[in-house]
């Protein structure tokens, strides 16, 4: 009989000690890329770009802005996980280029609350040679669980 | 307050339990006759404590027997093998984790008993653990708000997790051959990054994959197969 009972009250103890875990709002991953000027004197200089808008490249969807007309000296633009290539159209009104993106990425889980979520590593990035001088590759790891003030790419106008 | 008191209450039982235990341990040996000859064999366990698993949410299943032998006086080295599964459907995650484990360690015991007869032993020792398992999730749904969510029927992966148990313990002979013992383990995690895509929510022998340490517990029936006495 003791032995029931301590199998019982054992029993309850575990299962009181089952943890609760909280999901925050946004798992996603952005890559952040930096606005950057080339002087005459060969020195890089921060640049904050005004009136700027910028939207990716849907297949089958209609344009959604990702920024409208705002002054900005970096975007937070978020990957494609359906694809291994993510495009996005840059424009402040006079000058005008696309971006092109191409990644591998890999689910994994976040927490049993939050689900899974998508993490990316930049592979290939170039433009259409419009308006964007150059690119620089910072940091390949887009990551949510990684620090969240990281530069992945710095962008040359 | 009343689940404080309850708890309280809970923490007196077991107390009380534990010290009523060690009364019959001392007790004990005046009970038995006064043979001086002490039995050795192997003496195979069934552990009891994996059917609390089943009242648990979520349920896991499993099973755990094990063999020590008295090597040397004091000396228990142990070998424990077994197996538990779960399920889980949670709310974004429908999860599976099973297979099957292997411990090995030493128990040594302190208990200083008069009587060669008597087996009786409070014992502190060490396991390391092993498992090989596999755990998979299924319907999973990674959120993408601009690009439209990505769907992936399920993600699977073959795992072998490695742990260390410091275990303490109690084993008393309730009648000749026949003993209940019951140990506390604390288990610290080798490998918690075993799968960097998905912690384990199940390692079987171990516990939950995403704490580095758990604690733990068995409640043991044992059977001694008397082969030497000397």
């Amino acid at each position: 009989m003791k032995h029931v009972v301590l199998l019982y009250t054992l029993l309850l103890l575990l299962t009181s000690c089952a943890t609760q875990e909280v999901c925050d709002d946004d798992d996603q991953s952005y890559m952040v890329a930096r606005f950057k000027t080339l002087e005459n004197d060969g020195l890089v200089g921060d640049t904050i770009l005004s009136g700027m808008s910028i939207y990716g490249i849907r297949e089958g969807k209609a344009d959604s802005l990702l920024y409208d007309l705002l002054s900005m000296s970096k975007a937070e633009l978020p990957l494609d996980p359906n694809n291994d290539i993510s495009r996005f159209v840059l424009n402040n009104g006079i000058s005008i280029d696309t971006l092109f993106l191409t990644h591998s990425s890999e689910v994994y889980l976040i927490n049993y609350t939050c689900g899974f979520a998508s993490r990316f590593t930049l592979e290939q990035y170039t433009s259409a040679r419009g308006w964007i001088k150059d690119l620089e590759l910072r940091d390949g790891k887009i990551d949510a669980e990684l620090e969240t003030d990281e530069e992945h790419l710095w962008i040359y106008f | 307050m009343v689940k404080l008191m309850q708890n309280l209450k809970l923490m007196r039982s077991i107390s009380g339990y534990i010290f009523s235990g060690l009364l019959l341990l001392c007790f004990l040996p005046s009970v038995y006759g006064q043979d001086t000859l002490r039995t050795y064999g192997p003496r195979i366990g069934l552990n009891l404590a994996p059917i609390v698993g089943y009242f648990s949410d979520p349920q896991v299943l499993g099973a755990e027997a094990s063999l020590d032998f008295e090597l040397f006086p004091n000396v228990y080295p142990v070998f424990e093998l077994g197996y538990s599964s779960m399920a889980d459907s949670l709310d974004e995650v429908s999860y599976h984790s099973g297979g099957g484990y292997a411990k090995l360690g030493i128990d040594y015991n302190f208990l200083d008993l008069k009587d060669r007869s008597q087996h009786h032993a409070i014992t502190a020792g060490f396991r390391y653990g092993s498992s090989i398992f596999k755990h998979r999730a299924e319907n999973i749904t990674v959120e993408s708000d601009y690009w439209g969510d990505y769907f992936i029927d399920s993600y699977e992966n073959n795992l072998n997790g490695h742990w260390i148990e410091l275990v303490g313990g109690i084993t008393a002979e309730i009648a000749k051959n026949f003993f209940i013992g019951w140990t506390v383990r604390y288990k610290i995690l080798l490998n918690p990054d075993m799968d960097p895509q998905m912690i384990p929510l199940l390692i079987p022998g171990y516990g939950d994959g995403s704490l580095n340490r758990v604690f733990g517990f068995t409640y043991s029936v044992l059977y001694k197969i008397p082969i030497i006495k000397k």
